[in-house]
């Protein structure tokens, strides 16, 4: 045997590349961000959950956990002082008792800005409020409130509060803001996380907080993250030991060389990375998650040379394999989803490199890679050829029937319990369904604008709604008040406030009394945007995007929410305000933009791929019978569907891409093989073939034990895909073609 | 020279506190002088207690100006101003256990209204009490300290010869301190519900 010198630099160069791909992962080239699921204007909607602090609420449910009405102290008592008292707690409020830690933050924001909210009250007023909070002070009340009536001499925090408890509704009996059902014994504790629902760091370390039931975005998230990693790692382990199975057995049947097939694949992973890196700027992960996989169905090209090192003519069937797997993903080149658009240029520059360096060292050193075939060759029988009629003509309703379901609810895995839970609070929460309305606006006096708009609308109508309209007033009005406090505090020989109070007074609220001096309350009127962005108030921090102004250009700065009761509140409030949308709409236009776009696409990959086979057999027969094994994989697939109710979504969509991937392939090489065989090894193609079949499937089998709804669509549309791929091609086209031929010879014998 | 601290008996104690074991309501003005460690300031207050047997309290500040806090079972209110320019805050509601009240801006005030029932079996629990005897004029001197961490680091009462409560002073766990002395309190006998 001659070792290649080539190879080792070749394998060198994978390691290099794959490194380089991998510590790119953890770099800047490497994204996991929503935006590249929609097109720009669609995936800021995408990102409303991220983005905005509001949607970072969740509810923690605690079972068994009241008394006579009341809440149990010995079970609610230890969960609020763990979640309120934890130094690195995850949450930004809890709803546990009157705690005013939560709103000491915006308080200080909310207390200087008072004045663009009331206006002035008058000297003796404002003296008088002083002593009552300078009264109210000397009570043994705590150093919590002591620093909240010096922060705030005018009691404004009463208002904040009100306003802030008000966002968190329920038809429950509301406890000290812990809503108690006496029937269900349950309570719910409304708490906001400080992070979006992604970090999930977070929720885990809540979780080692309190126990309970937590619904919500943050809750919904981390189950589906570790029911994914739950899965993946169960299906690493039995991908492994089935890999180990198909070494050994190469080991042992003396057919290791296949092994050498792997290294050219994952160089072309890495050049593909690159590629994909440079023109896109980065790489996502979705797109080395499938893509890899897209680019490792090449090495079926490395694996028919193999067992037919001695047939040139193996390279024109790959060719017109690689063409025709080209043409069908390069339809989606034009998809308007960047994902879909980033994936196929990832595939396509693997599948091309893997091609052209399997050509490369195949024809420079085939003796390296020569397998010996077994003496294999599938046998046509009537049942077999029955067998693929009934999957055929199950493909055919099935392409006219069968609709992608679109619900993306379908993919949030829950636990029976969890579900149980969440469908006993949602009822409670007294809203149809919020609908979300994104405000492209990039400063507060315009998003204040909009917002009071819809404000009375809202009114008008007496709809709900949530906005920052709640918390500030119009420029008018905070003007005209603003212009009271000015005019007391900054008109020539205007004496400070500070003369009206007693010196005690003065030390006790000196940090705010700054704030009604006549400098600071100029400057609250300064309506400079730039000045603005940088005192933005802590208590509208739910209300703006956490990206607004940082990476995302043009990304929506602020959001309002409406509430609706009904249907009729929601076709009302659509009616006026169109871009209103819920957020089961939001997550659903991912899934119906990709839906629509493979609606044109796949019929157009198909028949450019119809169009490549018929240029290359010149026969409109044999073009179709290369097409058997996709036929066939949809057929079985959707007897899989329509007899046993398995899910068909866009997940399995996008799994039936990868089919199309490779059954053409496989097409091409069994119809060459079975009306061609003269001069190439019949045993070769077709243990190429079964090797193939196998090593695919076996690939895919591990994922039907997957519990996560997208991994398990997955898994079972690739493995009945496969399924049908391989009968197709192994039972189909042999048995066709000789039906095909019969019916040639009793044609011509009728004939004569 | 104060005489060494000597840990006190529930049953002592209860022998000290039997002026507060028949009485249905209570009422005493106070001067109150609140130290602000922190700030280096004295606040001064002055006002009216009222308890009312078993557990509803009023405290009310009159100088340097009119706040009113009422507490019972059923919560805690405070009244700012009078009249119409009155404003009203609740920070805990009705039917809320009192753990679930622990909160961290009303437990001094709730552990302070456990504490003003003067119930000897309860604060013999809950404290460790010592004393320095009586002083010169008749007046018994405790030192309660809380068995677990709460608001306040101790407490220090000083009953009149008569039995009622002549002084308190509170000593809070921030560092603060609150000093409060009781006039001779208006008494109504009666056994509480």
């Amino acid at each position: 045997m001659t070792r290649p010198s080539g190879l080792v630099r070749v394998l060198a160069i994978a390691a290099g590349l794959v490194s380089v791909v991998s510590s790119a992962a953890e770099g800047k080239w490497f994204d996991r961000s929503h935006a590249i699921f929609l097109p720009a204007a669609m995936s800021e909607k995408l990102g409303a959950t991220q983005s905005f602090p509001l949607f970072w609420w969740n509810f923690l449910v605690l079972d068994d956990a009241v008394e006579n009405g009341v809440p149990r102290p010995e079970v609610v008592g230890p969960v609020c002082d763990r979640l309120q008292s934890a130094p690195d707690s995850p949450l930004a409020k809890v709803a546990c008792g009157a705690n005013l830690d939560a709103f000491l933050p915006p308080l200080r924001d909310w207390a200087r800005d008072y004045p663009l909210r009331h206006p002035f009250p008058g000297r003796g007023e404002l003296r008088r409020k002083f002593s009552e909070t300078f009264a109210q002070a000397t009570l043994p009340l705590g150093r919590e409130l002591l620093g909240v009536f010096r922060e705030d001499p005018l009691g404004s925090y009463v208002e904040l509060k009100s306003i802030l408890e008000s966002q968190v509704k329920m038809d429950l009996p509301n406890q000290a803001g812990i809503f108690v059902d006496a029937e269900t014994k349950r309570v719910v504790i409304p708490v906001q996380f400080k992070s979006p629902p992604n970090e999930t760091a977070a929720t885990a370390r809540f979780y080692s907080l309190a126990s309970g039931t937590l619904i919500g975005p943050h809750a919904s998230t981390y189950a589906n993250e570790r029911q994914v990693q739950a899965d993946v790692e169960k299906v690493s382990l039995i991908g492994f030991l089935l890999t180990g199975l198909q070494i050994l057995f190469l080991l042992f049947s003396k057919r290791a060389r296949a092994l050498w097939l792997f290294p050219p694949v994952l160089l072309s992973t890495g050049i593909a990375g690159a590629v994909t890196v440079g023109i896109f700027g980065s790489i996502h992960g979705l797109t080395l998650a499938f893509g890899t996989g897209l680019i490792g169905l090449a090495i079926d090209y490395g694996l028919h040379s193999a067992f037919n090192v001695s047939y040139r003519g193996v390279w024109k069937a790959n060719l017109c394999g690689i063409l025709t797997t080209v043409a069908g993903f390069g339809v989606m080149l034009w998809s308007g989803v960047p994902l879909l658009r980033q994936l196929m240029v990832f595939a396509i520059v693997g599948l091309v490199v893997t091609y052209f360096l399997f050509y490369y060292l195949h024809v420079r050193h085939g003796s390296f890679f020569a397998i010996a075939p077994f003496a294999y060759e599938p046998r046509v029988t009537r049942a077999r050829t029955i067998a693929i009629g009934v999957v055929l003509a199950a493909a055919i309703p099935a392409a006219l029937l069968l609709r992608p379901n679109l619900d993306m609810a379908q993919f949030d895995f829950q636990s029976s319990h969890d579900a149980a839970v969440r469908n006993w609070v949602y009822p409670h929460l007294g809203v149809k369904a919020s609908l979300l309305d994104l405000d492209g606006a990039t400063t507060l006096d315009e998003a204040v604008r909009h917002a009071h708009e819809r404000q009375a609308w809202a009114d008008a109508n007496r709809v709900g709604f949530q906005s920052v309209a709640r918390f500030v007033p119009t420029a008018d009005e905070a003007a005209t008040n603003l212009a009271t406090w000015t005019k007391a505090f900054c008109a020539p020989g205007a004496r400070g406030l500070a003369a009206d109070l007693s010196a005690d007074e003065r030390t006790f609220f000196g940090p705010a009394l700054v704030r009604f001096e006549c400098e600071s309350l100029r400057k609250l009127g300064d309506r400079d945007p730039t000045a603005q962005a940088r005192a933005f108030p802590a208590y509208l921090r739910d209300f703006r995007s956490v990206t607004a102004g940082k990476d995302e250009v043009g990304a929506p700065g602020f959001i309002s929410v409406w509430l609706p009761r009904d249907d009729a509140e929601t076709a009302l409030v659509k009616s006026r305000y169109p871009e209103a949308l819920s957020l089961r709409e939001v997550v659903e236009i991912f899934p119906r933009t990709l839906s629509d776009e493979l609606r044109w696409m796949s019929p157009l990959s198909v028949l450019l791929a119809t169009l490549l086979l018929f240029l290359y057999y010149r026969t409109p027969g044999r073009t179709l019978l290369a097409l058997v094994p996709f036929f066939c994989a949809v057929g079985v697939y959707s007897i899989g569907v329509l007899a046993f109710g398995l899910h068909f979504s866009f997940i399995s969509l996008i799994a039936l891409l990868m089919i199309f991937g490779f059954s053409i392939d496989y097409g091409v090489f069994a119809v060459d093989v079975t009306l061609h065989p003269e001069g190439r090894s019949v045993n070769g193609v077709w243990t190429c073939l079964l090797f193939a079949s196998v090593a695919t499937g076996l690939g895919f089998v591990p994922l039907l034990v997957c519990r996560h709804p997208v991994l398990a669509h997955l898994g079972q549309t690739l493995t009945l895909g496969t399924i049908g791929t391989a009968i197709g091609t192994l039972w189909g086209i042999p048995g066709i073609a000789r039906l095909g031929r019969r019916l040639g010879k009793t044609s011509a014998g009728g004939a004569a | 020279m104060a005489a060494d601290p000597t840990p006190v008996s529930e049953t002592a104690l209860a022998e000290k506190l039997r002026f507060y074991a028949s009485i249905k309501t209570l009422e005493t003005d106070f001067h109150q002088v609140k130290d602000l460690r922190d700030l280096g300031m004295q606040m001064k207050s002055e006002g009216r207690l009222t308890l009312r047997r078993p557990d509803a309290v009023i405290w009310e500040v009159r100088k340097p100006a009119r706040v009113k806090v009422e507490l019972d079972s059923k919560g805690i209110r405070i009244t700012s101003g009078e009249g119409k320019s009155a404003t009203v805050q609740t920070f805990s509601s009705s039917e809320m256990s009192a753990q679930m009240q622990k909160d961290k801006a009303t437990s001094s005030l709730h552990d302070l209204v456990a504490w003003l029932k003067l119930d000897a079996h309860a604060l013999s629990e809950q404290y460790a009490i010592t004393t320095t005897g009586t002083d010169a004029r008749g007046q018994s001197r405790f030192v309660f300290t809380p068995k677990k961490p709460g608001p306040f680091a101790s407490m220090e009462m000083e009953l009149a010869k008569a039995g009622h409560l002549a002084k308190l002073v509170l000593n809070e766990a921030s560092g603060d301190r609150m000093t409060l002395e009781f006039a001779r309190p208006k008494v109504v006998k009666g056994s509480a519900p």
